[in-house]
């Protein structure tokens, strides 16, 4: 192309551009909101995952050695792993063609979770007391009161169980308080497998990784 | 295994609350209380999932409007005596074609109701949106196709409104409406809640309310305190101290958990009755007289709610919002077959979808059920005291939808596939917006809407309008700011 076509091209090219061209959307013209302070703190770096529904009912299941169906039921009809499904991490592809799980805990999953851990805790207890005890056995759920001593070995095994690794002399310690109710009365021995299960299962610890 | 499946759960529990809901006459409904901040807000996007037709709803055109009669035929245009025009009201529907559809799928409820009842507050606004996608689509119309940054109108509402609310935003749609913005900024406590079954959700409030066998609340509480002193002395907590994760969940359950219990909605939101065959009371889940009577009334708006995925959560909706828990709610038939204890289904399967097959059934059963739910929701907001008038004072429902479908026919044909179409309209419900007038129009030769200068609200035949348009009029609407919203004022009161 020689200098003049050049300079025509140009010419036009300039001309066409005299009119600003409508945006599609106004142009922001503001920085961001997220945008971040070059002075700010990183953010924290995540060392975690959520164990989500299928992995930590199964979890549960195998520590109380409880089938799937005898994990949790809501008002004895439904299933608490259907019920409590998003809330506990997994997404409902042909309801609610969700195909991704949420990113981040939902304000009902803390109750979603205690829902169904104390009842596969009561469940598994249940099955205990009627027949010879599989997890409880170290203190076997009767209406005697509980031996905190034996809670305490109790809470062992459910560390073990639960979160396959040896508890620390102070959560035993802990644990061990449940032997006795608010008032300092003493509890029955099978109340405080409950509410030790509960307490031991229900941490962050089975339900991160 | 209990011997129960959802099905018949649903239909026990339907049966004996339509047999205990006897009507109330005016002078006997005892009218609730909003118990939100009478300064609150509410948004409520109801998904008209697949691709709802403007053009087969309210914005038909006649055949009479049409100068070639020969193209008319080729067109989806309605006989005269399908459109209905209420008395009083600029806004013309499609009308309930049941009796002269053919085909196993139909819906009783006649949507020109709704347009008779609350014509002065409903508007429709032309659209042409930017993808004929569903998913994409779905997710645009909730977030005005990235114009607010990625944020969805939900989690707009929630960082605007929802600051002191338990629940800021629910969101029981599907698909792309269900799907959270894209904005990092947004903090966790805006993002959407997601409700997938909200006959069962209350349920889900309360950590050990209803579980047969449960110890009692105190000895529970102290569980959960030792639980906490677990979390401090643990060795993983000293590993994973900084973990956002973590820190999430435990300040979901040391902050939130307690006010969702103390707030009792596990009850509050309970729109199931006790019967013989699931006795609630045995679980701690009986209501209170207040608590029926507002279940009454609940089942006189919405009978089908204990089936009827749509009717439950149109009925979550209001609950949510009136108990002062929610701000913005999305809700709306999805995908999937909601199967009814006949068999039947209430809706089109794939829902306003079902166009692809038989457009004209497909519309206008899924325009009637949209019409049902839309009816039911501006009926209990219009009789719910809040502030110094009522809660539709201060709502905005956004009928948001895909996209339309396109606008050929052959000659003279009402059994006719269609498929997607970017060119659309999409309904308002609001006192906040300039009602009972279309904005923008419609080419009766084409089928083709056009838009309108959002600063005066006046048609302008060379524009149309996009999904950003529709999402700065709910947030202009609404008190919500942004960068780069468009000036929506000549659609506002």
């Amino acid at each position: 192309m020689n200098r003049l076509s050049t300079l025509a091209l140009a010419a036009l090219v300039l001309a066409g551009c005299g009119e600003p061209l409508t945006p599609l959307r106004p142009t922001p013209t503001e920085r961001p909101e997220f945008a971040c302070d070059p002075d700010a703190d990183p953010p924290a770096v995540e060392s975690l995952q959520w164990k989500r529904v299928a992995a930590f009912t199964a979890d549960l299941s195998r520590a109380l050695e409880l089938s799937d169906d005898a994990l949790c039921e809501e008002v004895d009809a439904f299933a608490c792993r259907d019920v409590h499904r998003v809330a506990l991490g997994g997404n409902d592809p042909f309801g609610a063609a969700q195909y991704e799980p949420v990113a981040s805990p939902l304000v009902t999953t803390p109750t979603a979770v205690d829902r169904v851990v104390l009842a596969a805790c009561e469940n598994a207890v249940a099955r205990d007391e009627a027949s010879a005890p599989v997890v409880f056995t170290d203190l076997a759920p009767t209406s005697a009161p509980a031996d905190p001593a034996a809670l305490s070995t109790q809470a062992a095994a459910l560390y073990r169980r639960l979160l396959a690794r040896d508890a620390e002399p102070e959560e035993l310690a802990l644990v061990a308080e449940l032997a006795l109710d608010p008032t300092g009365a003493p509890r029955s021995a099978r109340e405080a497998d409950v509410l030790a299960c509960f307490a031991i299962a229900s941490t962050t610890e089975l339900l991160l990784f | 295994m209990s011997h129960f499946t959802r099905r018949n759960f649903l239909r026990l529990g339907g049966a004996a609350a339509a047999a205990a809901a006897l009507p109330l006459s005016f002078s006997m409904r005892r009218r609730a209380v909003a118990q939100a901040r009478p300064d609150q807000k509410f948004l409520f996007v109801v998904t008209a999932s697949g691709g709802g037709s403007i053009i087969d709803s309210f914005l038909p055109v006649a055949e009479s409007e049409v100068r070639d009669r020969d193209a008319a035929q080729r067109r989806v245009v309605y006989p005269d005596a399908a459109i209905v025009q209420p008395s009083g009201s600029n806004l013309k529907i499609v009308r309930n074609l049941a009796s002269e559809l053919t085909g196993p799928f139909s819906s009783a409820f006649e949507q020109s109701e709704l347009l008779r009842k609350h014509y002065e507050d409903m508007c429709v606004v032309t659209v042409e949106g930017t993808s004929v996608n569903h998913v994409i689509a779905q997710k645009r119309a909730m977030n005005g196709a990235g114009i607010d940054g990625g944020r969805t109108l939900l989690e707009a509402m929630a960082m605007a409104q929802g600051e002191d609310l338990l629940l800021p935003a629910c969101n029981m749609a599907n698909g792309g409406y269900l799907e959270p913005g894209d904005d990092p900024s947004v903090p966790d406590r805006a993002r959407s809640e997601v409700i997938s079954d909200p006959v069962l959700y209350s349920i889900a409030t309360h950590g050990f309310a209803g579980l047969p066998a449960a110890p009692g609340a105190d000895a529970i509480a102290q569980a959960r305190g030792v639980r906490d002193r677990l979390e401090e002395a643990s060795p993983f907590a000293a590993r994973h101290a900084a973990s956002p994760l973590r820190q999430r969940l435990l300040g979901l359950r040391r902050d939130v958990m307690p006010r969702l219990e103390r707030e009792d909605l596990i009850h509050r939101l309970l729109m199931i009755r006790s019967t013989d065959g699931l006795p609630l009371e045995e679980y701690g889940l009986g209501l209170s007289p207040a608590q029926e009577a507002d279940l009454d009334r609940l089942l006189e708006v919405f009978p089908g709610l204990a089936n009827d995925q749509l009717q439950a959560q149109a009925a979550l909706g209001f609950l949510l919002a009136r108990h002062g828990f929610s701000s913005a709610v999305a809700l709306g038939p999805g995908f999937a077959p909601n199967f009814l204890p006949d068999g039947q289904i209430p809706d089109t399967p794939i829902a306003f979808d079902y166009s692809h097959t038989d457009h004209v059934t497909a519309q206008n059963v899924m325009w009637s059920r949209m019409a049902l739910a839309l009816d039911g929701l501006v009926t209990l907001l219009k009789e719910t005291p809040h502030g110094d008038g009522s809660m539709w004072d201060q709502s905005l429902i956004y009928v948001a939808t895909d996209f339309g479908r396109t606008k050929e026919r052959p000659s003279g044909s009402f059994g006719f596939s269609s498929g997607h179409h970017l060119n659309n309209g999409n309904l308002f419900l609001s006192p906040m917006l300039r009602g009972n007038r279309v904005f923008g129009g419609i080419d009766p030769e084409t089928c083709l809407t056009y838009g309108f200068d959002p600063r005066t609200g006046e048609p302008a035949r060379d524009t149309v309008m996009r999904e950003g348009h529709l999402y700065s009029l709910v947030c202009q609407a609404l008190g919500i700011d942004f960068d780069g919203r468009y000036d929506m004022s000549g659609l506002l009161r």
